[in-house]
């Protein structure tokens, strides 16, 4: 038997393994493998040194040793490095005016100038931090100069006086600023929720005929299960690729059970209520697809409006979506995630209630029209 | 009820139109809303001032001035500060250990430790730069005072402090705002997905007819119009949520229409081809629908606009570009809309687009039309 004759013999069955299985599977290796260099490096660097001074090609070699950035092409001036950037052959710039370096020491504070190529997010949040590193190590090293030359303060006291507060960095959780632990977990979790709501949509419509609420209820678990399962299958190709777990398993699957169940109810609800099944699926994604930019997985909550703050509160998503990333990279326990995990389940009752309300609503209309019917 | 029943008739008969126009204007007015803010705010951060000296409540006032920070209550253990970092209460904990002020006084270089949750990238540059603003302040202000004791003058000293001056320009995005990065490739997805979503019902609607009826050439100029007719819908689409967004939400356009039309064109007839493919193998709507729409994100994140092409591995870069057309679409996109690119630039993408779509639309027709055979020949059986 072919496989054409097997997918319209079990057509469910084919569409389960394809969204729970299949696409979960390809999806995970392929972003996996696309982002497993983790953070950016090497950003193709422009440079203009109208100076060409001892500190100008030193701050340069600076510039080129990191691994940040690579010096890919020198240009004549400001006016060719934007070039250079606005064609992609460079993503940032160091232009370095003339008599740089002279006119700081005759103290007249000369401008140096870091062009970002902004429309590349992923590029700029490595470049900007790595070069004000760089500045800053330049900007004490001619403190010093001046510190012990002008003032004759003691090597042993120069680090204070140049550096009086020294502001230690400490990145917790993600060290290694890994855009790929940054961003997959969550929208690995964006994309199987539209499907977990689609099934449940097409489960619902169904069903539709069905009127017993405990058939309603076991299909619900079954089918929030399986999603939930699609999730950990997701998920699990991403370890393979070094994404950590630090967090509770028992509270992170409890948290992904009451998630799938939330997501599988509300496509249920929507295919029971919505007279024409591929608008009813369609409709169901509808509800999920925005909520992983909604509820402030990428972009933060703090920063949006306060209504859509508000908006946010209600979104599934957004007691999930951070949380799986959290438990990836976090020490969580139990009771970190059982804020999250009560709001999850009490969405659960909300909507399973609201189903039941549906049902008895659908059972007083039929009644009529079916008492006519018999009449 | 019959007047429902009436409007939803209507509707169905017209929802591939408003697919293909009005559903994703929902996603404009949502992303742009919630994104119009371009400055993050409101940071949540906690202090733990283990020195409690006149020294540490300077900086704890300083950092409290701070417009972007929202500073919560001091914390009494550093337990305490790991548990909100768990709870996900805070971004960013500042710890001024103890002997701050000693430290100063003696001018040894006092240490002000900042912790920063560094699981989402965005709090983490913006409490960053806060943290290093408020430092950096600090640190001026102090080296001048030690200076102007050291016998130097005001202006000389000022001179001192500020000498190596630069100047950060964010090209294209000055005020490197999300809402800018993300909307060239958003307008890129919703035309990809609004053309899936009103295409392939329609295209899986045909392939059965095509199957029961006789074939006639007639039949597959009747699609291929109503595709004409759909790809229209795709631009007035464009338009209708460039216009909003714009309109809306002050989105600046710096490129040429036109050339938004050049990259537009040669994709529509590329998803065209992959349309076709994917219909050919789909003979429920629903279930096309649901393979579809997983597509949203996969392409979203592998088409080289938020993980640069640049980083990715070489093979891997080989087979987006020759199997799914987005690459061609949503990189001229923030060309042409952000960086204000011109026609030199655009038209590589343009030409591999429609080298693309010259592969993969007769695959489509010849996948297409073999379904519509073994089709027809398992309704003779």
């Amino acid at each position: 038997m072919d496989f054409y004759r097997f997918k319209r013999r079990h057509p469910q069955l084919v569409m389960v393994l394809l969204l729970y299985v299949a696409v979960p599977l390809a999806m995970g290796l392929a972003l996996g493998y696309e982002m497993h260099g983790d953070a950016p490096t090497e950003i193709p660097t422009v440079i203009v040194d109208a100076d060409n001074s001892e500190f100008s090609r030193e701050f340069i070699s600076q510039v080129d040793k990191t691994t940040t950035f690579n010096v890919t092409s020198r240009a004549e001036s400001a006016a060719a490095a934007e070039q250079l950037i606005q064609s992609g052959q460079a993503m940032a710039g160091v232009i370095i005016p003339q008599d740089f370096a002279k006119d700081m020491k005759n103290g007249s504070s000369p401008d140096m100038l870091i062009l970002y190529d902004a429309s590349q997010l992923v590029t700029l949040s490595a470049a900007k931090p790595a070069m004000t590193e760089i500045m800053m190590t330049m900007n004490g090293a001619y403190l010093q100069q001046i510190f012990a030359g002008k003032l004759g303060v003691m090597p042993a006291e120069l680090a204070g006086n140049v550096l009086p507060v020294n502001v230690v960095y400490r990145n917790l959780y993600n060290p290694v600023k890994s855009f790929r632990y940054y961003l997959l977990p969550g929208m690995l979790l964006a994309v199987l929720q539209v499907g977990i709501v689609m099934l449940g949509a097409e489960r619902g419509f169904d069903n539709k005929k069905e009127r017993k609420f405990s058939v309603h209820l076991l299909n619900l678990v079954l089918w929030g299960l399986l999603g939930m399962l699609g999730v950990m299958v997701c998920l699990g190709v991403q370890f393979a690729f070094g994404l950590p777990y630090r967090g509770t398993v028992a509270g992170g699957m409890l948290l992904l059970f009451a998630y799938s169940l939330v997501i599988t109810t509300m496509g249920y609800i929507v295919g029971l209520l919505v007279p024409d099944k591929l608008f009813a699926v369609q409709l169901s994604s509808l509800l999920v697809l925005p909520t992983s930019v909604l509820a402030g997985y990428s972009y933060p909550l703090t920063a949006m409006p306060h209504g859509f703050q508000m908006l946010a509160k209600i979104l599934p998503y957004a007691y999930m979506g951070p949380d799986l990333r959290a438990l990836c990279l976090k020490p969580m326990q139990l009771k970190h995630v059982l804020p999250h995990l009560g709001i999850l389940l009490l969405m659960a009752a909300v909507l399973l209630a609201l189903l039941g309300v549906v049902l008895l609503l659908k059972r007083k209309l039929q009644r009529p029209a079916a008492e006519e019917a018999a009449a | 009820m019959n007047m429902i029943k009436k409007f939803s008739d209507l509707f169905m008969r017209y929802k591939p139109y408003v697919v293909l126009t009005l559903a994703p204007l929902l996603f404009v007015l949502l992303f742009g809303g919630a994104m119009s803010p371009v400055y993050n705010t409101d940071l949540p951060v906690m202090v733990y001032d283990m020195d409690a000296s006149p020294a540490s409540r300077q900086v704890v006032e300083q950092l409290e001035r701070y417009p972007y920070l929202d500073l919560r209550e001091t914390a009494l253990s550093l337990d305490e500060v790991e548990q909100q970092f768990l709870y996900g209460n805070i971004i960013g904990a500042i710890i001024i250990p103890e002997g701050f002020g000693d430290d100063l006084h003696a001018k040894r270089g006092a240490d002000l430790l900042v912790m920063l949750d560094s699981c989402n990238f965005m709090n983490m540059t913006s409490v960053m730069t806060a943290t290093s603003t408020v430092g950096g302040t600090l640190n001026a202000a102090l080296r001048l005072q030690l200076l102007e004791a050291g016998g130097q003058q005001p202006g000389v000293a000022m001179d001192n402090v500020t000498t190596l001056s630069v100047v950060d320009r964010g090209l294209y995005n000055p005020t490197y705002g999300y809402i800018y990065f993300l909307f060239p490739v958003l307008l890129a997805i919703f035309v990809q997905q609004s053309w899936l979503a009103g295409v392939s019902p329609y295209l899986i609607e045909k392939k059965a007819e095509l199957a029961r009826a006789p074939l006639s050439a007639k039949s597959f100029a009747r699609i291929a119009g109503q595709m004409g007719i759909f790809l229209v819908f795709t631009v007035i689409g464009l338009m209708i949520w460039s216009l909003t967004l714009s309109g809306l939400f002050n989105y600046p356009f710096k490129g040429s229409a036109w050339l938004i039309l050049l990259v537009h064109l040669p994709f529509v007839l590329a998803m065209a081809g992959m349309a076709l493919v994917i219909t050919s193998i789909f003979d429920d709507p629903v279930h096309c629908t649901q393979f579809n729409m997983f597509l949203t994100i996969p392409t979203l994140l592998s088409c080289g606009y938020a993980w640069p092409v640049y980083l990715m591995p070489e093979p891997f870069r080989a087979v987006i570009t020759h199997i799914w057309p987005l690459y061609y679409y949503a990189n001229p996109m923030r060309d042409i809309i952000l960086k204000g690119c011109g026609v030199e630039q655009v038209m590589p993408y343009a030409a591999g687009c429609l080298k693309f779509a010259a592969f993969w639309l007769p695959a489509g027709i010849i996948a297409y039309a073999w379904k519509v055979r073994k089709l027809r020949r398992l309704a003779e059986v």
